[in-house]
């Protein structure tokens, strides 16, 4: 089952997906999430990662967050969330939102937190929950593209 | 699962924008606390103070989907100004957004106009990072 789109538009949701082989978790900061996101999945995941005690690991901060957080923000506060996915072994992404040249809001995927060794990425099968993996097209090269995923280490 | 949080406080000498961020971190808390307890709540989006200009009365609101304004006519109107209630307007929907839900709450409990209210700054509480107004609301409220 798909999370509401009134849901999916007031709210900043984890999602947690595998792109590109590499797990990741975004905030979602309002934006749309996936279609291969299922809201009873997630949530699934979302309580097993509080449930269980994985091992954390050493994490590094992605070099983008200092220009999309400006002075505006504090940048424990802005880390705190997405370093404790990343200490867990996801690679830890924001939804930063930017405004386009009509005056709208667009969405573009800043990497804020990840672990600092790729050995740690974790492995699906530790939370006993299949994460889903993006298809759409359109998804995978935003990620891959505009992140440069697999060039993290 | 959703949860709304909804506060009406009297202002004393702190700045708005400071109390809102306060609440801010105590929504972090609670959605943190209740996580421990394996039930999950989702943060809201954004977060805003509303006031009556020369009021002490702070409302803050946060991001809500199929709010009511048939008791704020005026704030209705302004809306359906951009189109329909709900639908898309500048990449966000009409009548979603925090403000003018603070907006109504202020209204109804003030029966003041439009141009009497006045807002803090947005706040996203996962982070407490400052949102800039978004255009429909910069149109409605003149931010």
């Amino acid at each position: 089952m798909k999370y509401r789109i009134d849901y999916q538009l007031t709210h900043d949701i984890d999602w947690f997906a595998v792109v590109c082989g590499i797990p990741i978790h975004v905030a979602s900061n309002g934006n749309i999430l996936p279609n291969e996101v299922d809201s009873k999945i997630n949530r699934q995941i979302q309580k097993r990662l509080a449930e269980i005690h994985l091992d954390t690991c050493d994490v590094s901060i992605g070099q983008e967050v200092t220009n999309v957080l400006g002075k505006s923000g504090d940048l424990d506060f802005y880390l705190e969330t997405f370093v404790e996915y990343a200490s867990m072994g996801f690679v830890s992404i924001d939804s930063h939102k930017v405004l386009n040249e009509r005056g709208s809001i667009d969405f573009r995927p800043v990497i804020v937190a990840y672990p600092s060794n790729r050995n740690k990425l974790i492995v699906p099968e530790a939370i006993g929950i299949h994460l889903p993996i993006l298809q759409n097209e359109q998804h995978k090269s935003q990620f891959q593209s505009q992140l440069n995923l697999s060039n993290l280490w | 699962m959703s949860r709304n949080f909804s506060y009406r406080i009297i202002i004393n000498r702190q700045s708005p924008t400071v109390i809102v961020k306060e609440k801010c971190q105590y929504i972090r808390r609670r959605v943190n606390r209740i996580k421990n307890h394996s039930t999950i709540y989702d943060y809201p989006s954004c977060a805003v103070g509303c006031r009556r200009i020369k009021s002490n009365e702070l409302f803050i609101e946060t991001s809500r989907a199929h709010t009511d304004y048939s008791r704020t006519p005026a704030l209705k109107t302004a809306l359906e100004n951009l189109g329909i209630i709900g639908t898309v307007s500048y990449g966000n929907r009409i009548g979603w957004c925090a403000e003018p839900n603070a907006a109504r709450s202020v209204i109804i409990s003030f029966s003041c106009g439009l141009n009497q209210l006045c807002f803090t700054e947005t706040i996203r509480p996962r982070t407490l990072e400052k949102i800039a107004y978004c255009k429909n609301c910069k149109n409605v409220f003149k931010l």
